[in-house]
Formats: structure tokens, sequence, C-alpha cells
């Protein structure tokens, strides 16, 4: 066994032992500063980057290459602060307004190619197909889209044919969200080991 | 000008989609048609969540998830502010410690003016207070570890988490159980809803959070939307059908019309 002499591992390992503290013990003052140092060093680095950003795609192509029109955003940026100045607070939901219609935007026709078009398009497929497993495999697609597409229906009575699509269709996702508490379950426990390995492996140097 | 080829089916359905919506949301405000939603059980519970906070003296958390308002994420978030515009309302009326605690920067301003518009309307502006409303971290890891401390160190009794989650769904939920919190999650993520199912008291799921905003309002031009969304989901249901009779007789001709 030879323990890690830098200082990194055993800030890491500590900060590690520290989050744990909380599930396995209670609320306690290591937890706090970890907790603390967590947040802080990454808001830290968010700002680095922001900084970096407004720097290298803001002010140095506006000055050095004169590119004006970066005015626009480096404006509504600044209307942003003016929140602070009860007089003009009412600038700073210009460039709010402008995000969410940019963002509603962008997303409407992308939503409707990927998530309507093209998982309909998906959906058809051919029966019978060449197996039986095959076809079954493919009925049951069919069969769960269209039930839970029914579940989703709120405005429609839920009564006669409606209602036993619906219900079907909740029980297929009850089924749909069991694989996937399985799947990350597993995920999760190859993140503990990872961390095991760190303390074992890179801190204690046992591994 | 000409629409790029394999885009035209979508554009035209875009075009077609809105106009239905359109109408169906000026037919409801006027009363062409009166629009019911089913009931959703874990909407209901968001009142009796904000009460059991107040009578605790504890306040009640609410996050309007992880999303962004510039992203795909936008929908989810901006179902979650209308969320949030309702939970105040409550909050405000109810004189509950309301804390709401912010992912992305983006959302922080419009989560600010929704709480502060939500006391005003509700004529307790005297109660709001700036810090209503946490900025934590744009981390999602340290997110999750700002929230779980703030569970503990403000004895939270109550916890709505509306909007888009990822990984540290589970580390909220999980974390607010063992301390007894009552929650409701409202969300559209997927991967993330069998943990909320497994953690929470509550949880609506899938496009339930898209229909929140009109079920707790009980506004008629925003259910009128939601039944022009329903029938926009009967028309795709209608095409599936077709689409799959028509290729098991060997016709790809509504495939060749949706990529057209």
């Amino acid at each position: 066994m030879q323990i890690s002499t830098n200082i990194w591992q055993w800030i890491s390992v500590i900060c590690i032992f520290g989050m744990w503290s909380l599930p396995l013990y209670k609320d306690n003052p290591f937890y706090r500063v970890c907790q603390n140092v967590f947040v802080g060093s990454c808001a830290g680095h968010a700002i680095g980057i922001a900084i970096g950003n407004i720097v290298n795609y803001g002010f140095e192509p506006l000055f050095t290459q004169s590119k004006i029109d970066l005015l626009i955003p480096v404006i509504l940026g600044l209307m942003l602060y003016t929140r602070f100045f009860p007089g003009v607070a009412w600038l700073s939901r210009w460039p709010v307004a402008f995000l969410v219609g940019v963002g509603v935007g962008q997303t409407i026709y992308a939503s409707l190619r990927s998530q309507v078009i093209n998982q309909s398009i998906a959906a058809m497929t051919k029966f019978p197909q060449p197996t039986v497993g095959a076809t079954i495999n493919g009925l049951v697609s069919l069969i769960g889209l269209l039930s839970i597409l029914t579940y989703f229906l709120f405005t429609v009575p839920q009564s006669g044919v409606v209602r036993g699509m619906s219900e079907l269709g909740r029980w297929m996702m009850m089924v749909t969200f069991g694989v996937g508490f399985g799947n990350v379950v597993s995920g999760r426990l190859s993140v503990l080991l990872g961390e095991l390995l760190k303390i074992f492996g890179d801190w204690l140097g046992m591994i | 000008m000409t629409i790029a080829p394999g885009n035209v089916f979508g554009f035209w359905m875009l075009i077609a989609i809105s106009a239905l919506v359109i109408y169906t949301i000026r037919a409801s405000e006027r009363g062409k048609f009166k629009v019911t939603i089913r009931p959703i059980a874990g909407l209901e519970a968001i009142e009796e969540c904000v009460g059991r906070a107040t009578e605790m003296g504890r306040p009640v958390h609410f996050s309007p998830g992880l999303g962004d308002i510039v992203t795909t994420s936008a929908p989810d978030t901006l179902a979650a502010l209308q969320i949030l515009s309702y939970v105040t309302d409550v909050a405000a009326k109810y004189d509950a410690r309301f804390l709401v605690t912010i992912r992305m920067p983006n959302v922080y301003p419009l989560a600010t003016e929704t709480v502060r518009q939500g006391y005003i309307a509700a004529n307790k502006a005297d109660s709001y207070r700036d810090n209503m409303v946490r900025y934590v971290s744009s981390d999602q890891d340290a997110y999750a570890a700002g929230v779980i401390g703030l569970f503990h160190q403000e004895q939270v009794a109550s916890s709505i988490l509306a909007g888009l989650y990822m990984g540290e769904a589970l580390l909220l939920a999980e974390s607010a159980a063992r301390l007894g919190i009552m929650q409701v999650a409202i969300t559209a993520s997927v991967m993330q809803v069998p943990f909320f199912v497994a953690a929470c008291d509550y949880t609506v799921i899938g496009e339930e959070l898209y229909a929140a905003g009109a079920y707790l309002t009980n506004d008629k031009g925003r259910l009128g939307g939601i039944a022009g969304q329903d029938y926009i989901k009967l028309i795709v249901i209608g095409i599936i059908l077709i689409g799959t009779l028509m290729t098991s007789a060997g016709s790809n001709a509504i495939q060749s019309l949706l990529t057209m």
C-alpha cells in the first residue's frame, strides 16, 4: 500500500467522504464545508467561462475586428442588469423576452420534425415481419405507442375503448419505467465503483 | 424562395397545427365549446403540499428543473414556470415560507418576476422577499448538492419538482424522502420518471407537465390549447394506423408524403 502524496487526491477523497457523510450519518459541518466548496468552485468556474466567452466572442471581435453587429447582444446583456435600478427595471424584460422567443422559435420545428414526423415514420412497420418474434415485437411497439398516446389525451372522455387503451398505456409505461430504473441503477453502481477506485487505487494505492 | 426538400410536409404541418391550436384557443375563450381535462391527482396535491408546509411553519420548496429557456428544454422550463405561478399564488394565499432554487442563470429573472408578480397579485407584496428565489449553481451535481443542503438547513416541509431533470433527479428525490419531505414531481423526462415514482408522494408524468398550467388555472384559452393538442394527437394516431396498413399492403405513400 502506498498512499498518494498528491494534495489534489487528498482533497478529492476528503470531499467524497464529506458528501457521503450526509446520507450515511446526517447533516454535519464537514458536509456543509464540502458542499459549499463544491457549489462555490462550480460557480467560480462558470464565472470564469462566462467572462472568457464575453471577452473572446464579444469584446475582442467587436473592438479588434470591428464587428459592429456584436453590439446588439452586448447591449441586450447589459440590459439584464437594469433590474437593479427601479426606474428602468422594465428594460431587463426585453432581453429575457428575446431569449424566450429565440428558444421557442428554435425548438418548435425541431421538436415537430424529430418527435412527431420522424417517430411516426419509424412506427409504420410492415406486417407480418420475416419472423414471428419480429412480428410480435413490432405489434408490441405499435400498440404500446398508440395506447400511450391515448393515455395522454386529456380532453377526450375516458370511457369505452379510450379507457381500455389508456389503461394499457399506463401499464406499458410502468414496464418501461421499470426497465429504465434497472438500467440506471447499474449505471450508478459503476459511478460508485469509480469513486471506490479513486479511494483504494489513486489515494491508498491498494489496487 | 423555396422550402428545403425534406421539410415541405413539416412546414405545412406546422402551419396547420398552429392554425388548429389558435382556433381551439379562440373557440374555447369565446365559449363555443367547453373543455374538461381528466383529473390529474398529482396536480391536486400541490395545494396539500403548500398547506402542509404552512401548518408545520416550514418552507415549501419549488424547483423549475434543470432546463434552460433557449434550448430544446425550453417547453419544459416554460411549463414549469406556469406551475411556479400557481404555487406562488397558493403560497401567498397561505402565507407559507417559499423557497425557489434555480439552476440556469437565464431562468432566474423569469422565476423572480413570476414570484414577485404572484405576491403582488395576491395583495401580499410585503411578504415577498428577494431571497425567496435563489440561484444555486449551473452545474447539475453542484445544484443537487446545494438543494440537498437547503433541505436540511432550512428544514423544508414540502418540495415540488417541475420541469426537466437529469441524473440528479434521484439525488434530490431520495434525499427529500429520507427527511420525510412531501414531494410532488412533475416531469416529461422519461428516464427520470422511475426515480420520482419510487421516491415521491405524487408523480405527474410526460405531457401532463405541459397540461398542468391549464389544469391548475382553469384558464379557458389554455384549456382550448390542450384540446387543440388532443386533436393533433388523434390525427397522428390516424396517420400512424393508415401508414402501417398501407406499408403492410406494400405502399410507402405515407412515408413519402411525410418526408417530402
